[in-house]
């Protein structure tokens, strides 16, 4: 673990990522000490006001504080994308080791449900959920969930699949270890490299996921402060009052940027064959 | 003693040799580690001699020939020393440009490895591939090159060329796949041949045959070999001088017939007797205790056998002794032949 | 019930691998990776199943590890038949049976210590309670060469030698009977080789274990064993004891391979028998022997008939017609 940290530190595009999750991660747990005033208070004689020394990032249509909204959005964002990301990483880690362990009908039978639901663009599936769920925080989790779903299982598969190579796992089975504990010692932990890269990824994936059905009106409903629900708000005024947008856009696309270049980075440093 | 050495190898390379390596130092150098992984190897290759590198993994013998191909991988460089190539005039291999090494590879030296499974390109014929160093470095015609390319699977026991032309890597078996490679590498008539454990991946049978047809080969087409292998076996079958590699360094060269019948350096000596033991069945066999040591190890270790030399002195494990000449035309890098006598024990 | 004198029997055994094609993957033939062999093991002695790659001795020795289901045949292990055991029921009897890899790089998990890499087997038998089975660990660390101090590393910090060694304290803590060494010393240089063949023969004595060694490399075969087994093409061509198998070869399958091993007496000069063209694909055999493309001996008789295994003389066995008048 050790060298594992001392190996990102050297590594400068991973390090920005880290850090720049962690300051996410530190906003959105600070959020009520962080904020100036809470995220729903209008400030009714302040509307859409640019940024000022009272307003940093200025004031929304109803005279919202843009700054904290944007700070509080931050744990929206993270929420969505821990548990969605999490739903759908258990989902796929449970089907992934059954197919790839098993591997014959009932391998047939998941790889081909999971062919379907990679048969619809991603958030064209997450609206459907949404749509049949109803729109709601809990229910755009759960889809997205749902979304991410074959992509953990089909990654999983494929490292159980390659695991199953190696001789060790000929020579548990001969030494008559239980299948079960095949799985969970010998090969779960020899899969987790691209697993913890495919978690740091969706979660970008995820994070963006949740603000396109909120700007769409399917995801988190006005007025809980999220990404996707201000820049939603703020389509109407935004030729004349940016910083409305400005803002949530840039919390996105900074956001998503540190968790890409964290993965990508992770990618390299867990890969074994590149690690001399 | 070591003057006296270097004085005759100087006196060989300039008349007859193929190959002359002179000092050649390959060294590791990334941001965390440098050192050598090979250090101060000699040896010259005559013309139509086939010569031998043994060792095991882990004594450089495969760098040596990537170092003589100029194809060692990013990390490693050549340090130290030369390689002179003697085909029509010398030329010094570490010091060319990477088109003009182009040029020489499979032209002047070609070289086979140990896996016949991925040498060869899966998506082309057998034709295409053969025909291919053909076009890089001659002007023949099509017709031409279709007539040596059959001639040389013919010359290496392949008499279905025509059939085999047209066939795919994966359609041939382990032994004819080799067989390819070995028509590959000899089609330009190279003047050196180097063969990285060329059977180590093939059956012994398949081997008998072919070392068997190397051997032939270098008869008829004027090619000297360098044979690299982990196998003394495959050198006895083959070479007729040897260099036997440790840790980097070469610990003996000689003849082969005096390596095995008057092993000089502690390392072989062992290498040989746990080999011969195999015999005896059952009794205890000879074996060298300890493990090889890793290039980080190497600095301030004297004589790098030292660790697992049943004969180890105090000097030998501050102290690297250089190469001693223990009788003609054999020399051992260590310190019993300091005192004359001690040598020839 | 089969003679117990013998830790493993093997009758008429045969493993067949499907080849599938066609879109609608049917089987359109057959590998046949084991063709009907038939021998047996004595306690405590080593049988070497020798042979070019694809003779099919690796998958005999898998087959009777029940690692593959065999197609035909029965498997006895101390005279038990094993062969139409379930294999999840057969998984409490494996104590008994143990294996060791050729490659000391993969057949261990690279994220357990040496120590859960020993620990594991006996847990999984419940051969021992935690403290008990810890200080069975440190016992058969040291018997295999390592100090106890190197229990909580990890393999890549060992040497290829150095982790055929754990492999192999891994495959004996259980005390089995019955050990299937598959290549167990090829991956390894020629200095370590000796260490590891002479830390097996030892072992052997102590633990009073029956060895099933399978190997290509002719040499250690000659040391190790007390029979050998010479296969080819999924068939056993000849058996007999060590001395009579290098001595007075009788298959000229088995002269050539003897004959084709490199020298190391450069005063020696032995006649070679040079063998002519590939092993067939395991796929489509020759009719009759299956031997008979590449053998300097062969007549009508041999593609017509398949030969016969046929005890030549006292315990030597040989499939060839040169040998049944």
């Amino acid at each position: 673990m050790k060298e594992f940290f001392q190996r990102l530190v050297s590594d400068k595009v991973g390090l920005i990522g880290f850090i720049g999750i962690l300051l996410v991660i530190i906003v959105a747990v600070l959020a009520p000490v962080i904020a100036p005033y809470s995220p729903d208070r209008m400030f009714t004689e302040h509307t859409l006001e640019g940024p000022s020394s009272q307003f940093l990032f200025g004031t929304d249509e109803l005279g919202r504080d843009i700054f904290s909204r944007t700070v509080y959005g931050a744990q929206v964002s993270l929420q969505v994308g821990l548990i969605a990301v999490g739903i759908g990483a258990t989902a796929g880690l449970i089907f992934g080791l059954i197919s790839g362990y098993f591997q014959g009908k009932v391998d047939q039978v998941i790889m081909r449900v999971m062919d379907v639901f990679f048969a619809f663009p991603d958030i064209l599936l997450a609206l459907t959920i949404v749509a049949v769920l109803g729109p709601s925080l809990t229910n755009t989790m759960i889809a997205i969930g749902i979304v991410f779903t074959p992509v953990f299982t089909r990654l999983v598969r494929s490292a159980v699949m390659s695991v199953k190579e190696n001789e060790y796992l000929t020579s548990a089975v001969a030494i008559g270890v239980q299948p079960v504990k095949i799985i969970t010692r010998h090969i779960t932990p020899n899969i987790m490299a691209p697993f913890i890269v495919q978690i740091t990824l969706a979660l970008s994936g995820a994070i963006l996921t949740e603000a396109a059905l909120s700007f769409l009106g399917l995801g988190v409903q006005p007025p809980d402060p999220s990404w996707g629900v201000m820049l939603n708000a703020s389509r109407t005024y935004m030729e004349f009052a940016p910083w409305t947008i400005l803002f949530p856009v840039s919390a996105i696309v900074l956001t998503i940027l540190c968790f890409n270049l964290l993965g990508d980075s992770l990618r390299d440093l867990l890969d074994p064959k590149l690690k001399q | 003693m070591a003057k006296n050495l270097t004085a005759i190898l100087k006196g060989r390379g300039t008349l007859n040799t193929v190959l002359d390596i002179k000092n050649l130092s390959i060294e590791v150098n990334t941001k965390k580690s440098k050192y050598n992984v090979v250090e101060g190897v000699n040896l010259s290759i005559g013309k139509k001699m086939k010569y031998g590198i043994v060792g095991e993994s882990g004594s450089g013998k495969s760098l040596t020939s990537l170092a003589i191909m100029n194809l060692l991988p990013d990390v490693l460089k050549v340090s130290k020393g030369s390689i002179t190539l003697n085909t029509e005039k010398s030329k010094e291999l570490t010091k060319l440009s990477k088109r003009e090494m182009q040029k020489i590879r499979g032209n002047e030296i070609s070289m086979i490895f140990q896996e016949p499974m991925t040498a060869l390109d899966p998506l082309y014929t057998i034709e295409h591939q053969l025909l291919e160093v053909l076009k890089f470095h001659t002007n023949y015609s099509k017709k031409e090159m279709r007539e040596l390319g059959l001639d040389m699977l013919n010359k290496v026991g392949i008499s279905r060329g025509k059939e085999i032309f047209k066939s795919y890597p994966h359609q041939l078996s382990g032994g004819m796949r080799q067989r390819v490679i070995i028509a590959m590498a000899l089609i330009c008539q190279p003047k050196l041949l180097i063969a990285d454990e060329p059977t180590t991946a093939l059956d012994v049978t398949i081997q008998a045959q072919i070392l068997d047809l190397m051997n032939d080969l270098s008869e008829t087409h004027d090619t000297s070999i360098l044979m690299i292998t982990h196998d003394l076996g495959v050198i006895l079958e083959t070479c007729e001088r040897v260099a036997v590699l440790y840790a980097g360094q070469v610990m003996e060269e000689t003849t082969v017939e005096q390596l095995f019948t008057n092993p000089s350096h502690p390392y072989t000596q062992g290498l040989l007797k746990s080999i011969r033991s195999l015999g005896d069945h059952k009794n205890t066999l000879y074996s060298i205790p300890g493990n090889v040591p890793t290039p980080a190890q190497y600095e301030n270790m004297g004589c790098r056998f030292s660790s697992r030399c049943p004969h180890a002195m105090e000097i030998c494990k501050s102290k690297e002794p250089s190469m001693y000449t223990v009788e003609k035309d054999h020399t051992s890098k260590c310190w019993l032949h300091e005192e004359e006598g001690v040598a020839y024990g | 019930m089969a003679d117990t004198a013998y830790a493993i029997e093997v009758k008429n055994l045969k493993k067949y691998f499907p080849i599938k094609g066609g879109v609608l993957k049917k089987t359109i033939g057959n590998v046949k990776a084991v063709d009907d062999i038939t021998f047996n093991v004595k306690r405590n002695e080593t049988l070497s199943l020798v042979g070019e790659s694809g003779c099919g001795k690796s998958t005999t020795g898998r087959t009777i590890l029940k690692l593959y289901e065999p197609t035909s045949g029965e498997i006895f292990l101390n005279g038990q038949k094993i062969s139409d055991i379930p294999r999840g029921k057969f998984r409490r009897m494996r104590k008994d049976i143990q294996m060791i890899f050729q490659d000391p790089f993969s057949s261990l998990n690279p994220r357990m210590t040496v120590r859960s890499l020993l620990l594991e087997p006996l847990l999984t038998h419940k051969l021992a309670s935690r403290k008990e089975a810890n200080e069975l660990v440190g016992e058969m660390i040291e018997k295999v060469g390592l100090s106890k101090e190197q229990l909580d590393r990890y393999p890549h910090e060992f040497s290829g030698g150095q982790r055929q060694r754990i492999s192999i304290a891994r495959a004996l803590i259980v005390k089995p009977k019955v050990v299937i060494l598959d290549e167990a010393v090829s991956a390894l240089d020629v200095s370590i080789q000796s260490q590891i063949l002479n830390l097996l023969i030892k072992l052997q004595e102590e633990f009073e274990l029956t060895y099933v060694f399978i190997s290509h490399d002719l040499n250690v075969v000659q040391h190790l064993s007390d029979r050998v087994g010479v296969m080819y093409l999924g068939q056993m061509m000849e058996l007999g004891e060590t001395k009579d198998i290098y001595n007075n070869p009788l298959h000229p399958y088995t002269r050539a391979l003897l004959s084709a091993i490199p020298s190391l007496d450069p005063y020696e000069k032995k006649e070679r028998i040079i063998l002519h063209g590939d092993v067939p694909d395991p796929s489509n055999p020759p009719s009759g022997c299956p031997f008979r493309l590449r053998c300097p001996k062969a007549h009508d008789r041999c593609a017509e008939e398949k030969p016969r295994f046929l005890e030549k003389e006292k315990n030597h066995w040989v499939a060839c017609h040169l040998f049944d008048e």
